[in-house]
Parts: structure tokens; C-alpha cells; sequence
């Protein structure tokens, strides 16, 4: 995820949208989490994360609020609010659909 | 919902709070550097790669800001509002020609927005009574021709002709009669001739104008023998009583007769006859009075008008009108006319025409000579306007150099254009509001409103 096309661009929404379905997180820990839990399979240029951050805001579907991280510092963190929530659904929908086709498209065996 | 509150809210923040949302991308990232480094520094690297290595993720701190403020849609406000000011700038830079561009279009527009204005107050407007478009006014076609005696451009029919439409027409729920005519009000050196209106006794009620103070003209006013009441205008009522609630009950001196005040009209009501202005109402009977025999059949003082019936159409009235008129003309033939004057008599015909915008010697007068004017001065903007077109181009081909190194630093064609339109739009509202306190300032007034000194309603802008 070096530069983000616009496929790549929506599943990077996606993915945050999911991790902060959890708990609320701010930009560092998102993208420890993401590497954490995708085993280092997504490294997610940190490029790419604070915009996608921000555009997510301007939508609506998260929400920013400063608080004092766990080492004490001020940090800005990020939670999914109701609609975010039911975009996040929406769109999870849509992916495991997608995947599902191109999984059974892939899986074809030769005649 | 909650989206859209929400993201209103973030927009009045970057728009009113841009120092404090810079602050806090700043501090957002920097926190991001931070937790990177020390991460980098548990791996053990020194402090110099660390900070390297992190740089190097994040991608550059003022790429990584300018790459959030990209994504926060909120960039055009910024652009506008920079593309503004350095318009402004630009104007400024040469004064001459801003002046002149604002000067020419101003005088442009407020010519315009003048006789546009006249034009509305006389033609335009429609009666201030309720549904207006129901009304028409019965009149012969083509005019008596100067048979027999008019009183003036009002004139169309004779008491006695009044009468039959009255008895036999079935175009109209309500109908009802008028006219204007000078009054001389007062007695000795304060005697003043004030503008007269005859009403039927239907009228008031008809055209839906309430009393503000006392009671209006009514049915039982307008009979055979009566004795003559009047009714006030508004504006008459406070110029001659001082707006006096006592005035009803006294008299006011018409000619030479003490008349009752009963009653004044409503203030939005003038009359039917736009551009001019009634002062006092009588009914129609007390014509009489004052030695005008209601019979008279080659008299012209009065006019027709009506409430269309639901479903009529104008048309439909007028051919209504047109087939009873052989009737209603045969039973009110004058006497002592030669055969020649009495068919010419015979060949009038009757027919309805629209009236929600009154009638109106003004508009009959000056009609075509205004809608010329405004077309002259139409052109005379449309003039200014290439005029200004040329300045421009001129302009720009002498800021080619300037733009040329716009684009080269990286302006888009878009923006470049955006900013050239801001600077004309610049200019236009300058001339706009510039003409428009031309407008105001000038000795323009509504005709319909009192001449006394009161506020005319507010000017319709035709930019």
C-alpha cells in the first residue's frame, strides 16, 4: 500500500473504519494495530494513514477527540460514530461479497 | 442528520478557527514522530537513525499536513477567499480603470432599475385588492368615438347603460360602477380641488377594501334620492383630520354642501385608476345632488367592473357582452339625436377586458413610450457592458506574463480562470451597489403612494 489507488484507498478506510469499531485509537496505535493484527501482511505507509484519517472525519463516519494517551501525552483520538458504524456495515457487506466472487472466479479449475 | 450537523461544524471550525485546526494537525503528527522514534530507538537504533527512519515513514511533516488539508474538502473556502483578496490588489493596483468600469456599469444599472421600477408601478403591479385577476372592466370597443359627453379617460358608460348591464348581465358574480372626477373640497381661500370617486354601492364590498375607521359606502347608500355620505382615503383622513377617529360625524364642505364623514378606507387602497389617487368616495346616487341628472343618457362618467364568474374567462365575458349589447343599447337610446347619431349609438358594442392591474391614463398614455425606454436603456447597459468587455481584454493580453508564470509554478487552468472571474465579479458588484444608491438617491417615487411625504414601499431591483 505504497500508493494509494482508489481501490486501495477505500479498503484502507475500510480497515480503519473496523479496528476503531473496537475501541477508540489514535493515528500511532491505529497503525500498530493494523500491523499487529494483520500479522505484518498490511504495512500501511503512515503516508497514506493521517489523510485517509482526516477524510474519514470530514465525512462524518469518525470522530476526533483529545485526551491524554497512556504514557500521559496529549493525543488526538478517534472514535466510529452511529452512522460510521452503519457505513462500516455497509461496506464490510460489499467487501466479503467482492471477495467471494474473485475467490470463486480464482479457484476455477482448468478443464 | 448527525453527519451533516457534524460536518457543519467542522466546516465553521477551519473557516473561523484555521489557527487552532493548524495547531492540531501539528501536534497530531508530531505525536505520531515521537511514538515513531522512541519505537525506533527500542529497536536500537541511535538517536540520528531514529529520527531518519522515522521521517522517512512518515513522508516529510509539511507534505503529510498539506496532504490531510487536501483531504478535508475544505481548501476552496481558503482558495476563494485568497483569490479575493489578491483581486482586490489587483484593482487597486490601477485605479483608473477600476473607476472607470465601476463608474459605467453603475450608471447602467441604475438607469435601468429606475425605469424598470416605473414601469412595474404602472404596469406591473397588479390592484392591491384580493384575487385581482378575477376582475374586468366593461367598456365599448373601440370607445364612444366622441359621441355624446366624456368626462374623462374613465368614461365609458351612461348611468342609464349601467343600469341595464346591471339588471341583465350574467358574466359576473359581483359587478359594481365608478368614476373620477374633481371635487372642490372646503370653502373660501382653503377651498382645494382633491380627486373624487363615485362608487356603486356594491363597489367596496366587491373590490374586498375594509374601513379602517367608521363603515364604508354600501348598498343602502347608493339609491334613487339618497342623501349624499362620503368616505375618506387613508392618507386624505391623516393629512386634512390628523388621523382623528372623530372625524366620522362630522361634515366635509363638497361644493357647496356639508357632506357626513362615515367612514375611511383601509391605507393600501388608492383607487382603480393607477397613477392617480382618490381622495374622497360618494356614491354614485349623490351625484344628483350637484345637479348631474343620473339619466342623462348621452353622459359618459362611469366604468364597469366585475368579479368574473368561476369558470368564465375574459373572452367568454366579452362575447357575452358583445351579444347583449343590440338589447341593452335599443332600451337606453337618448332621444333628440338625428338618425345618423342614434345608429352610430346602435353600433356600440360592449366588452369585458382585464382589470387586475387597474386601469390607468398613465399607462394607456405613456404605455409603448415606456417599454421603449426601457429598451433604450437596456442597450445603453448592454453598451457598458462591451465596453467593459474590451477593457478587460485589453487588460489581459497586457497579464499574459503574469499568468504564464502562474501556470508555471503549478496553477491549474481552473484556477487561473476562477481568479480572472472573481476579479470581473469584483467589479460587477461594485457597479451593482454603486447603482443602486444612485437609485435610491434620487427623486424617484411611486405614483400609486400618497404624496405626502410617507414612505413609498421598497424599489424592485431589476439586476
Amino acid at each position: 500500500m505504497s500508493k494509494p489507488s482508489d481501490l486501495v484507498q477505500g479498503t484502507l478506510d475500510l480497515l480503519i473504519l473496523k479496528i476503531l469499531a473496537l475501541e477508540p485509537l489514535h493515528g500511532w496505535a491505529i497503525s500498530q494495530r493494523l500491523r499487529q493484527v494483520s500479522r505484518d501482511e498490511l504495512q500501511v505507509s503512515d503516508g497514506s494513514l493521517y489523510p485517509a484519517l482526516h477524510k474519514l472525519e470530514q465525512e462524518g463516519w469518525i470522530r476526533a477527540e483529545w485526551r491524554t494517551s497512556e504514557l500521559g501525552r496529549r493525543a488526538k483520538f478517534y472514535e466510529l460514530t452511529r452512522p460510521g458504524r452503519k457505513h462500516l456495515e455497509r461496506e464490510a457487506a460489499n467487501w466479503e461479497r467482492l471477495s467471494a466472487a474473485i475467490f470463486a472466479v480464482v479457484r476455477l479449475k482448468e478443464a | 442528520m448527525e453527519r451533516r450537523l457534524y460536518k457543519f461544524v467542522l466546516l465553521c471550525r477551519s473557516l473561523f478557527r484555521p489557527h487552532r485546526v493548524e495547531e492540531e494537525l501539528d501536534e497530531e503528527l508530531r505525536f505520531h514522530l515521537d511514538e515513531q522514534i522512541r519505537a525506533h530507538l527500542d529497536q536500537g537504533l541511535t538517536k540520528d537513525e531514529a529520527i531518519r527512519a522515522s521521517r522517512l515513514a512518515l513522508g516529510g511533516l509539511e507534505q503529510q499536513k498539506e496532504a490531510c488539508r487536501d483531504a478535508r474538502h475544505t481548501e476552496w473556502i481558503d482558495h476563494m477567499w485568497r483569490d479575493v483578496r489578491y483581486a482586490l490588489r489587483v484593482l487597486r493596483g490601477s485605479p483608473g480603470f477600476t473607476l472607470v468600469a465601476i463608474v459605467s456599469l453603475a450608471l447602467g444599472i441604475g438607469a435601468n432599475t429606475a425605469i424598470f421600477q416605473l414601469i412595474d408601478a404602472i404596469r406591473l403591479r397588479h390592484l392591491p385588492v384580493p384575487r385581482a385577476e378575477e376582475l374586468a372592466d366593461i367598456r365599448i370597443a373601440g370607445g364612444n368615438g366622441g359621441w355624446g359627453v366624456s368626462e374623462n379617460a374613465n368614461s365609458q358608460l351612461t348611468y342609464p347603460l349601467w343600469e341595464q348591464i346591471r339588471s341583465h348581465q350574467q358574466a359576473f358574480s359581483g359587478i359594481f360602477a365608478w368614476g373620477t372626477t374633481p371635487f372642490l373640497v372646503g370653502t373660501g381661500p382653503d377651498a382645494r380641488v382633491v380627486g373624487g370617486l363615485w362608487v356603486s354601492g356594491q363597489a367596496f364590498r366587491e373590490l374586498g377594501v375594509a374601513a379602517a375607521v367608521g363603515r364604508l359606502i354600501g348598498p343602502d347608500d347608493d339609491r334613487r334620492g339618497c342623501t349624499p355620505v362620503v368616505v375618506l382615503n387613508y392618507a386624505f383622513w391623516e393629512a386634512q383630520f390628523g388621523g382623528d377617529p372623530g372625524a366620522i360625524g362630522r361634515t366635509l364642505m363638497l361644493l357647496d354642501r356639508p357632506v357626513p364623514v362615515v367612514g375611511v378606507t383601509s391605507s393600501e387602497f388608492f383607487g382603480l385608476d393607477v397613477g392617480k389617487r382618490f381622495d374622497i368616495a360618494l356614491p354614485i346616487c349623490a351625484a344628483a345632488t350637484w345637479g348631474s341628472p343620473l339619466d342623462r343618457r348621452d353622459w359618459f362618467w362611469l366604468s364597469a367592473t366585475g368579479r368574473l364568474n368561476r369558470g368564465w374567462t375574459v373572452e367568454r365575458a366579452a362575447d357575452h357582452m358583445r351579444a347583449l349589447s343590440p338589447g341593452l343599447l335599443e332600451a337606453t337610446l337618448p332621444s333628440g339625436r338625428d338618425a345618423s347619431g342614434l345608429e352610430r349609438y346602435r353600433r356600440f358594442r360592449l366588452t369585458a377586458v382585464p382589470a387586475a392591474n387597474g386601469v390607468s391614463e398613465l399607462r394607456s398614455a405613456y404605455g409603448t413610450t415606456l417599454w421603449v425606454l426601457l429598451a433604450m436603456t437596456g442597450l445603453v447597459l448592454l453598451m457598458a457592458c462591451v465596453n467593459l468587455m474590451n477593457l478587460l481584454l485589453a487588460r489581459a493580453s497586457a497579464r499574459e506574463q503574469e499568468i504564464a508564470v502562474r501556470v508555471a509554478i503549478g496553477a491549474s487552468r481552473r484556477r487561473v480562470m476562477l481568479q480572472l472571474l472573481i476579479e470581473s465579479l469584483l467589479l460587477a458588484v461594485c457597479g451593482s451597489f454603486l447603482g443602486a444608491a444612485i437609485d435610491a438617491s434620487s427623486e424617484w417615487r411611486d405614483p400609486c403612494a400618497p404624496h405626502d411625504g410617507r414612505q413609498s414601499p421598497p424599489p424592485r431591483f431589476a439586476t
